[in-house]
């Protein structure tokens, strides 16, 4: 299933892109799958994930999430705004 | 309810404005200001960046959610992007309502979620180079790598970016423990030995196994040595919303870890140390009883001393932590002034 993936702050550094097609296998993906895909295309990821969020569709999304084609999803590093 | 993103200088008046009205007799602000140094480095400038659709969806949410708390209570957000020198205003919260109370609590509650939840970034220029604010390496490695956790002004240096808000009124159910709540937990795990290797550290490892839901940010091993266990544990509390401690809770002359960490203590959480021991009867009978371990609070981190030997360690992290954590940070971070409602 191909989603669109978008990176922010340091993730973006991390990747060395700024957004991406994702194609994230599987017969009905979740998030966790979406990051599984992320850590595999983006060595600079892996293992990085743990303190990352996931908002699909501009709403934070927990793991178990269903994604669906084309769906938007965002690497969320701890925010720091204020 | 209004919410700004905005890349040029914040108008306080302008959010103010936006929540004063004839039925409001009292307005509180909140100004968030970039400091000159942060953790000890000096600040040159700072970059505020956004997913700017979801910050402005984040921010309306967290308004509306509060507004629903707290009927009658208007508010609005002024968020600054962009590049900013010390002494600039980075964000403005206003809160209105009829009586004082109210505004002070949404006024605290409005900048503790946006400083949790709104998907806005700060890359700080000091005179070391460039630090993602609040990024520290997820790899938990003994001797870890520095944290930069702190936001940069005087604000409520909120580490947190949990979604399990405790709601402001009372009566309503907690919500269930998500893996995403755990995981946005911040734990630093310190072994206190005199013997211990980062080779040999297993209970150490039993902590980080335990606790490993959890986002263990750093993996410590200090000496038997009451100072060295203090300093450790203040850099530790500023950087975690719990530090879990293994060894030096026993008897033996060597023994300080009870002494250092209960100095530090603002609170104590009493009932930790009777449970801990309660379990532990049930394994080694009285001996039980030579156990030390406690628990306490460091402003608004929680930290835990357990027993050296690493079944104790796995015991107490995976039966009496573990269980705990969503649940007690989302307390420590809950805003004050509850009981004034």
């Amino acid at each position: 299933m191909r989603v669109q993936a978008l990176f922010f702050a340091v993730t973006r550094d991390l990747a060395g892109v700024a957004e991406a097609s994702v194609d994230v296998p599987g017969d009905a993906p979740t998030v966790a799958d979406f990051v599984r895909a992320i850590e595999a295309a983006y060595p600079g990821l892996a293992g990085r994930m743990a303190s990352v969020r996931i908002a699909r569709n501009e709403r934070f999304a927990s793991l178990d999430v269903a994604l669906a084609e084309g769906d938007v999803l965002a690497l969320v590093p701890p925010v720091s705004g204020g | 309810m209004t919410v700004w993103l905005k890349h040029e200088p914040l108008s306080v008046d302008e959010v103010t404005a936006a929540v004063a009205h004839p039925g409001a007799g009292a307005v509180v602000l909140f100004l968030g200001v970039v400091r000159e140094e942060n953790e000890g480095r000096r600040v040159r400038r700072l970059d505020y960046t956004a997913y700017e659709p979801m910050a402005l969806a984040e921010m309306r949410r967290i308004v509306e959610g509060l507004a629903a708390e707290l009927p009658g209570v208007r508010l609005a957000v002024a968020h600054r992007l962009g590049e900013l020198a010390v002494g600039d205003l980075a964000v403005v919260c206003a809160a209105s309502s009829k009586h004082r109370p109210d505004a002070f609590t949404a006024s605290r509650a409005l900048i503790d979620r946006i400083k949790a939840d709104v998907p806005i970034w700060k890359r700080e220029h000091g005179e070391d180079g460039p630090v993602w604010v609040g990024w520290v390496d997820a790899r938990c490695t003994p001797e870890g790598h520095g944290a930069h956790a702190h936001a940069s002004h005087g604000a409520h240096a909120s580490h947190s970016h949990s979604h399990a808000h405790e709601p402001l009124e009372p009566g309503r159910a907690p919500r269930p423990e998500t893996a995403e709540a755990k995981r946005a937990i911040r734990v630093v795990t310190v072994t206190v030995s005199d013997t211990r290797t980062p080779e040999n550290d297993t209970s150490g490892q039993a902590l980080v196994e335990e606790l490993s839901e959890f986002t263990c940010v750093r993996r410590e091993l200090v000496r038997d040595d009451p100072e060295a266990v203090r300093e450790v544990l203040r850099r530790a509390a500023a950087d975690a919303d719990a530090v879990v401690l293994t060894g030096g809770t026993g008897i033996a002359p060597r023994d300080t870890t009870f002494e250092a960490v209960t100095a530090l203590f603002d609170r104590t959480l009493d009932g930790f140390g009777e449970t801990f021991r309660r379990l532990s009867w049930d394994e080694v009978g009285p001996r039980a009883m030579l156990s030390r371990a406690t628990a306490g609070i460091i402003g608004t981190t929680l930290v835990f001393a357990l027993p050296g030997s690493t079944n104790a360690a796995r015991l107490g992290a995976r039966a009496l932590v573990a269980p705990l954590l969503v649940h007690a940070v989302a307390l420590l971070r809950s805003p004050p002034d509850k009981e004034s409602r």
